[in-house]
């Protein structure tokens, strides 16, 4: 019986030494199948009223690999293609994906689509696969093909803006606007000093176009467009004015230091009526007294420039921006008003009066 | 030859020990997934959304990394997700919902949906009826909230996911639906509100635990309250459900106090309970981390099967993500302290 145990106990040792060797020290990994993969509906009218609403979702189940030895993950990729043809002749857009599941409102969909070619108001098809690569080296996978019948809508007329996002998209809190559709932007933003954005044509982190700055030291304030662009930002931060330029691709800051009313009320003194910018309202108020309506209207100076200021528009409440001289916004009150001051779209500069 | 088989009894025993321990496959589901049973959890509900506005969500080695996995591999094993009727912008309505537990299930994790029976947030300060269902009398309400309950689990369900838990409700410290449910106003139209809800989930999941859920656990009061109106009239549920959100000064008597609830709640009207709900700023982690181990620690003293578990809320949110600040990753999107009572 002892010489039985000896047996056993030389047999375990054997295990032990034998149990972990792996061959040849590569790993053998099980459990690569091909992805799974399923939308949220197939079919989609998308609709430009309800642009931030979510149309489509695809969620796939890619199985995760079984290793007999610690592999590196992190070269595993997955990415979800788009193309028009179901043979994936040509992908129309590529996405890469660390999550299990992709999500599209209206408009990142509608965006996605044009960008494809769709017609807008026309039925038209997409084909989308998930393909999973455990390595470079390693052939890839694909999944099921689904076809998603999708109708587009008419891009809205938003042309002329470019929405500031911040690093990583979570918000659009600015924009700047081409008033004369030139490709000239421009808007006045409140961000932190060093504040990191981007400008794009769409309030999506998935906008058709999204500049940064060029991705070489020293070009700050150079345009890009390109994948690898980089965030732009602000040295100065605080209340600023933004200059985009898409034609010359490149941008501009100044720093507004001041907002202040001038008028007959005043007999247009630069710096005797300044404007406080309301931090939770985002606007620019003051308390005018006036003692007759405003004959020449008044002037609302930017760091007391008599060569940039709001003045008088075509349009009620609106008052214009200008850098030559140019007649005041009507302001016919008389007595203690609040001048409240709305910068915050730049396609139009609004004003208002409201009694105290 | 008894000797010798103790000696083999000891060998196996190494062999057992040495031969779990030296091959460990650092890819295979955490064991916790199947661990004893008891629920450690993060409601992710915001996750989709999130991805959708472009944020990304990081380990600590700053690699971009699903957020789900993310939470797996800190020791969570379950999630819960809220539901809402008909939402704004679609988010956490029923497909959605479907989206997210498809991820969860397909990573191994359990999942409790939370029915909030309203078109946004349901809480202690709001409990507003789906705009669709404003003018239902009570017999119609109760009948949509039969038929919202059945479609989103059946939806489920036609997927191959179960719901291991499902709450009737969202923190109904005072009712549900108001103002027909309104607890205050007639604790009898909540209970048959909540009684819809429960026979629904049964139907569709009859072995899923159906939780009635509460804010402010710390207040024995209000849960006695609430319980005793439920139960004489007629109230049904399975798990009694508690939110608790201390801050750094106070965790430690809200938490004495959330225990000494959940034993009453266990001796009073012998139900399991669970912490459905918790959560304390980001930036207090030293704070929140000590927290969440004495509540999970003391959650998990009791008699086996008698506190369910511990969900923290919305835990990926960051970066002021809708306003909220008690999420658990720091301002670059990688996970604080605080989750680290998970593992």
């Amino acid at each position: 019986m002892k010489k039985l145990f000896d047996y056993v106990v030389v047999g375990f040792v054997l295990l032990l030494l034998t149990a972990c060797e792996k061959e040849g020290g590569k790993p053998t990994i099980t459990g690569i199948e091909p992805a799974t993969f399923v939308a949220s509906k197939t079919e989609m009218l998308l609709d430009a009223t309800t642009p931030k609403t979510v149309t489509l979702q695809l969620m796939w189940n890619i199985d995760e690999p079984q290793s007999t030895e610690k592999i590196a993950l992190s070269q595993m990729k997955t990415t979800v293609q788009f193309s028009t043809s179901a043979s994936f002749a040509s992908i129309g857009r590529s996405v890469d994906v660390v999550s299990g599941s992709v999500s599209y409102t209206h408009q990142q969909l509608n965006s996605m689509v044009l960008a494809l070619g769709f017609v807008p108001l026309e039925q038209q098809t997409i084909y989308t696969r998930v393909v999973s690569r455990l390595a470079p080296n390693v052939e890839p996978l694909y999944s099921n093909v689904l076809e998603l019948a999708v109708t587009a809508f008419e891009p809205m007329e938003d042309g002329d803006y470019l929405f500031m996002a911040n690093g990583d998209f979570s918000v659009f809190p600015w924009r700047l606007c081409s008033r004369l559709e030139d490709g000239v932007y421009d808007g006045f933003v409140k961000v932190d000093q060093w504040y990191n954005f981007y400008l794009a044509n769409e309030a999506s982190a998935d906008a058709a176009t999204i500049y940064g700055s060029y991705p070489v030291d020293g070009n700050q304030y150079v345009l890009y467009a390109g994948d690898d662009r980089w965030t732009c930002w602000t040295n100065n931060g605080g209340y600023l004015y933004l200059q985009a330029d898409v034609n010359a691709l490149s941008w501009n800051e100044t720093v507004v230091r001041s907002l202040s009313v001038t008028g007959d009320f005043n007999a247009w003194n630069a710096s005797a009526n300044p404007m406080m910018y309301d931090e939770e309202q985002q606007v620019w108020t003051a308390t005018i007294t006036t003692t007759a309506p405003e004959q020449w209207g008044m002037k609302i100076l930017i760091n007391e420039s008599w060569s940039w200021f709001f003045g008088g528009s075509e349009t009620e409440g609106v008052c214009s921006l200008y850098t030559a001289d140019a007649g005041g916004f009507a302001y016919e009150e008389v007595g203690t008003y609040r001048l409240i001051l709305d910068l915050r779209d730049p396609k139009a500069f609004r004003y208002r009066v409201e009694p105290l | 030859m008894q000797v010798y088989i103790k000696k083999l009894s000891w060998l196996w025993m190494c062999i057992g020990i040495f031969g779990v321990g030296g091959c460990k496959d650092d890819n295979a589901v955490p064991t916790e997934l199947v661990g004893d049973g008891f629920a450690k959890g993060a409601d992710v509900s915001w996750i989709t959304e999130m991805e959708a506005a472009g944020i990304s969500f990081y380990n600590q080695a700053g690699v971009a990394t699903d957020g789900l996995k993310l939470l797996r591999a800190l020791g969570m094993n379950a999630v819960r997700l809220r539901v809402w009727v008909d939402p704004t912008n679609g988010w956490c309505n029923k497909e959605d919902v479907l989206v997210k537990a498809y991820r969860a299930h397909h990573l191994g994790m359990r999942i409790m949906v939370d029915f909030h029976y309203s078109d946004h947030w349901a809480d202690p300060g709001q409990q507003n009826k789906p705009a669709a269902w404003e003018s239902l009398p009570l017999d119609e309400l109760k009948a949509a909230v039969a038929e919202h309950t059945k479609e989103v689990l059946q939806l489920l369900k036609d997927k191959g996911i179960t719901a291991e838990w499902v709450q009737v409700g969202n923190e109904t410290g005072n009712g549900m639906l108001w103002e027909d449910g309104k607890a205050s106003e007639s604790m009898a139209n909540y209970a048959a509100l909540n009684n819809a809800g429960y026979d629904a989930v049964k139907a569709v999941f009859p072995e899923s635990k159906v939780i009635v859920h509460v804010h402010n656990g710390y207040d024995n009061s209000l849960f006695r309250w609430l319980f005793d109106g439920l139960k004489s009239n007629g109230g049904k549920w399975d798990v009694i459900g508690m939110s608790l959100y201390p801050d750094k000064d106070n965790w430690q008597e809200r938490t004495q106090q959330c225990v000494q609830n959940m034993q009453d709640m266990i001796a009073r009207y012998e139900s399991e309970v669970m912490i459905c709900e918790v959560g304390m700023s980001w930036d207090e982690e030293d704070a929140a981390a000590e927290f969440l181990t004495d509540l999970i620690d003391r959650s998990r003293q009791f008699p086996a099967g008698q506190v369910l578990g511990v969900f923290y809320w919305e835990p990926l949110s960051y970066n002021g993500w809708n306003g909220y600040t008690l999420g658990a990753m720091n301002d670059s999107g990688r996970p604080t302290k605080a989750l680290e009572a998970f593992k």
